[in-house]
């Protein structure tokens, strides 16, 4: 007992004496060693895949941008922030990020509920953000200056889906789905918009659906020619297969979130023949070349990759033209532009790329075939 | 095996009941003033790298606390397993998001409807299920809370699965402003809040209600026998549970000013639920160090990366099977241990 | 709502709701089986579910060769393939079940801990074992390779009957009987259903209680190993995730049935498949889950244990 005591007084002692008022860092105080690109997205739990995807885009870009020019004064790691997609988890990170003076650009955050909480202290902290796939079109209000998207918000997509599926066939009539996620809303109500008297038929399939029985059924009895699939790939797989398992043969439509060739190799034949629209590129389509050297460096492309490799690759340019606290950084991207894989990265006031296409895609004989600019 | 190990909450209750009443008050001023303190240490044992010190006292920390001991009502003292908490969570955090957005109601005005519709849900969910026993009554719970997060995905009314955003902040309060760049006020008002919890729910146990939970965790029948009205109490655990959660949500909204259905997920209930079991159901204080360890660890280990949360789950089954009782188990009376230990084995035991 | 839709395709609907619910039946035995026997729910059976799906895999491309690109296999080739497949996710199911008792169960269940704590460390079982599997998957959802050509064998009042679905419905209603025989007729499953009865008793009268437990949580593994191959095969692809999404499904069947009866719990299973289907079809797949817990809570209030009653023992009447 005493000497349970007398440790515990010790030890009390010990933390007492670590222990220091805090000083509040000042904002935007210079860094003092290599800079830092960061990256915000889910990296651990369900919603792993597509932060794993973005990141190792930066990763790569990291990497080459390095190789390219050895004597840059940027930290070869990435500063990786784990959001876990969730608000919750995203709200005391922020702040760290913030604080960090190093790191001068972050990629991310990769989805629209956990951009809306870091934002505003992104923006106190003159951090520049570009994400690669937040699409909730609200966002510029939450970072205004600092936010800036790769990626074009549902508002262009989803009317560009609908356009491919009409053109393809046109007397099309459309069924939709959407996995319940913020994105598939979203993307879906403008499909709808666009698509107005052609929709026949409408069902929500949560994410961590197995069974589709219920939905073809409906599907069927609709006598939809085309059914418009909003969500990810892992669940756009699962239900294509089942769709065709079950003897149907409509044309099978989804936008970006499917885009991964994940997708194809999931779905296999059931693939086949689904028209797929993007504002982007798939990563191994825009540069196949590039696409092996990941490969073999280790990273896999998916969903998103090419879109974070464009992101990571402006803030690098930005650092190259001699720009390295976060003010000058975040001039350069928002005044500046950038040739990437997936188009030209031009902002405009809201943060927004402007003069981007929204492309069209075709599963043939298992790859993603580009089909070109929906008109 | 009692004898031998050295039992904090013993010692610290003996500590306690032998203190003349100047040292209780003392002792009790300088814990509340360190807690309030807390946001101002800087210590590099407990610091948080890849994540904001201040920022994590407030969310997951203070906020796992307040819920634990919410949940506590429920689980500890009144022996009723509830898997569905976060939906009260989730009733108050969309209360002060609805309202805030929709109508000119600041944060005070919201908070007592939050803190109401919180325990009206408790009271509508409560009253036909708690005639359930153990295991029924988990999955009956675990069912609510996902209902709540599935119809607030698919309501578009309140956003869908886009969830609300613009939730305004309280307003400034003793020259402290609300923003979401600074988590200190908002910690400091959910410590106001959790200190006038812990206050409430000491009171509770020592009086009526609280002897009446003690009796139907350890027998229903039995209790019931007695002549207490067991359904009541029951019910009035549930609810006094579900507003500790409301006054949470409602606190949490105004702070991260938006919110989406699905942080409260199953996952979130599960977690408050190991708090609660894992600093020693029952024990106010295990409770409370439960949920600090619990919450903090994540934060603490996150330069882990990946293998964070796997450690996380290693660390809580080597904990649970090490100390099968909590950190801090609730004491048990003597010379009624030797019964006990037969009706817990006997799986008729405290929760069933 | 869209009654005639439920009208039209009944019959495909309750195919397609039997043939899901069969994997439900087969997950909740585990679930029953246990809380038979220690009265605690096993919150990590779902991660036993998930290994399964996993062991198949492995047993697919490692032993029996099947690449993903493969044409679906015929003949005895096939039949071979898809045994040892059902073999390597059962064992791979039952071992894991066995390592979660060892691991979360045994040492709290000597030491008189708490149901609670069992939770508790069941959970973070579950927790580190999602986790070791994301991790090693990288996240990524894995296919399995098509072994068995789906083909409609007939077509029923506008149902079409599909291969795949009638071998589940068929092998999970086999598996059912044997397990059922074995829990009635053998002397491990007499062990098993006297400990359910009165585990003091059982331990007087000789039974080996330690034996008896890895017993109980190996048969239910192997029944989640059925499972996990039934719905490999008919969905083909597998992730970290599937167990979560399963598990709660399962576990809802299971108290539905009677949590702790066997029988409840293949009626729960089956049950709950085609309520999921019909509900899906008729109010939006959005709201399957919310139907299914009120009728479940409907069902409760009516019935507090179940609809069969909670005891092994009185299944066996």
């Amino acid at each position: 007992m005493k000497k349970t005591r007398l440790v515990s007084l010790v030890a009390a002692l010990g933390l007492a004496t670590a222990s220091v008022v805090a000083v509040a860092p000042a904002a935007n105080a210079a860094c003092s060693g290599k800079l830092k690109i960061a990256y915000q997205g889910p990296l651990t739990g369900g919603e792993a895949a597509l932060g794993i995807n973005e990141l190792n885009g930066v990763k790569f870009a990291l990497k080459k941008f390095l190789a390219a020019n050895p004597k840059a004064n940027v930290d070869p790691v990435v500063y990786e922030v784990d959001d876990q997609g969730d608000p919750a988890v995203a709200a005391p990170i922020a702040p760290k990020v913030a604080a960090e003076e190093c790191v001068v650009a972050l990629v991310g955050p990769a989805y629209s509920g956990a951009s809306k909480v870091s934002l505003p202290v992104y923006l106190s902290a003159g951090l520049a953000v570009i994400t690669p796939s937040a699409t909730n079109p609200t966002l510029p209000t939450f970072g205004k200056g600092i936010f800036h998207r790769a990626v074009l918000t549902d508002d262009y997509q989803g009317p560009a889906a609908a356009r491919l599926i009409v053109q393809n066939n046109k007397k099309a009539t459309v069924f939709l789905v959407n996995d319940a996620s913020d994105y598939a809303v979203g993307l879906q109500k403008t499909v709808d918009i666009t698509l107005a008297g052609r929709v026949v038929g409408k069902d929500v399939t949560p994410t961590g659906t197995t069974d589709f029985s219920a939905t073809i059924a409906k599907i069927k009895k609709s006598k939809a020619t085309a059914v418009f699939y909003s969500g990810y790939f892992s669940q756009a797989a699962v239900f294509v297969k089942q769709l065709r398992d079950s003897g149907s043969k409509i044309v099978f439509a989804s936008g970006d979130g499917t885009l991964d060739n994940q997708f194809v190799k999931l779905a296999r034949k059931a693939a086949e023949g689904a028209l797929l629209t993007a504002p982007a590129i798939p990563f191994e389509t825009a540069s196949p070349a590039l696409a092996k050297e990941m490969v073999a460096a280790g990273w896999t492309p998916g969903v998103y990759t090419t879109e974070a490799f464009d992101s990571a690759n402006f803030f690098l340019e930005a650092i190259k033209a001699g720009n390295t606290d976060r003010a000058s950084i975040n001039k350069y991207v928002s005044t500046k532009s950038s040739k990437g894989l997936s188009k030209t990265l031009k902002f405009d006031a809201d943060g927004e790329v402007s003069g981007a296409d929204v492309n069209g895609f075709v599963v043939k004989n298992g790859k993603i075939v580009l089909l070109g600019a929906i008109k | 095996m009692s004898k031998v190990t050295f039992n904090l909450r013993d010692k610290g209750a003996q500590f306690w009941d032998k203190s003349p009443r100047w040292r209780r008050v003392l002792l009790s001023v300088i814990f509340i003033a360190i807690c309030y303190a807390l946001p101002f240490l800087n210590n590099p044992i407990l610091n948080t790298p890849g994540s904001d010190f201040q920022s994590v006292l407030f969310y997951p920390v203070g906020m796992y606390v307040m819920m634990a001991i919410g949940l506590n009502i429920v689980v500890g003292k009144s022996g009723l397993l509830d898997l569905g908490y976060v939906a009260f969570f989730a009733i108050g955090a969309y209360t002060m998001a609805v309202l805030g957005t929709k109508t000119s109601l600041n944060f005070w005005e919201i908070l007592p409807i939050g803190v109401g519709l919180a325990m009206l849900s408790g009271v509508l969910l409560g009253t036909p299920t708690l005639r359930l026993r153990g295991d029924y009554l988990a999955i009956v719970t675990m069912g609510f809370g996902e209902i709540v997060r599935i119809v607030a995905v698919n309501t578009s009314a309140i956003g869908g699965s886009r969830g609300i955003a613009g939730i305004p902040t309280p307003p400034p309060a003793f020259k402290a402003k609300f923003t979401i760049l600074d988590p200190k006020p908002y910690y400091w008002l959910l410590l106001t809040f959790t200190l006038l919890i812990i206050w409430m729910v000491r009171r509770l146990a020592a009086r009526r209600p609280g002897r009446a939970w003690d009796a139907i965790r350890q027998d229903d029948d039995v209790a019931q026998l007695m002549g207490i009205n067991t359904r009541r109490s029951k019910v009035w655990a549930f609810v006094l549970g579900a507003a500790v959660a409301g006054v949470g949500g409602v606190i949490y909204a105004s702070q991260i000013l938006s919110i989406v259905p699905d942080q409260f997920n199953l996952n979130v209930s599960i977690l408050i639920l190991a708090c609660v079991v894992f600093g020693g159901i029952g024990n106010l204080w295990g409770v409370i160090v439960g949920a600090v360890i619990l919450a903090f660890t994540p934060e603490r280990i996150r330069f882990l990366s990946q293998p964070r949360i796997l450690v996380f789950g290693m660390a809580l089954v080597i904990m649970m099977n090490l100390r099968p009782d909590g950190m801090l188990p609730k004491k048990k009376r003597e010379h009624l241990e030797a019964d006990w230990d037969h009706v817990e084995e006997s799986g008729e035991g405290e929760i069933k | 709502m869209d009654f005639a839709l439920l009208r039209d395709a009944f019959w495909g609907l309750t195919f397609d709701g039997l043939a899901l619910g069969a994997i439900y039946a087969l997950i909740s035995l585990g679930y029953t089986l246990v809380y038979g026997v220690l009265r605690l729910i096993n919150f990590a059976h779902s991660e036993v579910f998930m290994i399964g799906t996993f062991g198949a895999l492995v047993a697919a491309s490692g032993i029996m060769g099947v690449k993903v690109e493969d044409d679906p296999r015929t003949g005895g080739s096939m039949i071979l393939t898809l045994v040892v497949c059902l073999i390597a996710a059962m064992l791979a199911s039952a071992f894991t079940a066995v390592a979660v008792e060892f691991v979360a169960y045994r040492r709290l269940r000597k030491r008189g801990a708490t149901k609670l704590a069992t939770l508790i460390s069941a959970i973070g079982v579950s927790i580190s074992l999602v986790e070791f599997f994301r991790i090693i998957t990288h996240s990524l959802p894995r296919e399995f390779p098509r072994i068995m050509e789906k083909s409609f064998l007939f077509h029923f009042a506008g149902a079409d009957i599909r291969n795949d679905k009638v071998i589940v419905i068929v092998a999970a209603g086999l598996m059912m009987v044997a397990l059922d025989q074995f829990i009635s007729k053998s002397r491990l499953g007499k062990g098993i259903r006297a400990v359910s009865m009165d585990e003091n008793t059982a331990t007087l009268m000789g039974v080996n209680i330690n034996r008896v437990i890895t017993v109980t949580f190996f048969a239910g593994g192997l029944m989640a190993g059925a499972a996990a191959f039934f719905y490999i095969l008919t969905y083909e692809n597998t992730s970290f995730k599937v167990g979560f999404f399963l598990g709660i499904s399962a576990f809802t069947a299971a108290v539905l049935g009677g949590i702790g009866n066997l029988r409840g719990a293949l009626f729960g299973g089956f049950v709950l498949g085609l309520m999921e289907t019909y509900t899906s079809a008729v109010f939006g797949t959005a709201w399957k889950a919310v139907i299914s817990f009120i009728i479940l809570v409907l069902v409760l209030l009516i019935k507090p244990t179940g609809l069969f009653g909670e005891s092994i023992t009185q299944a066996r009447v």
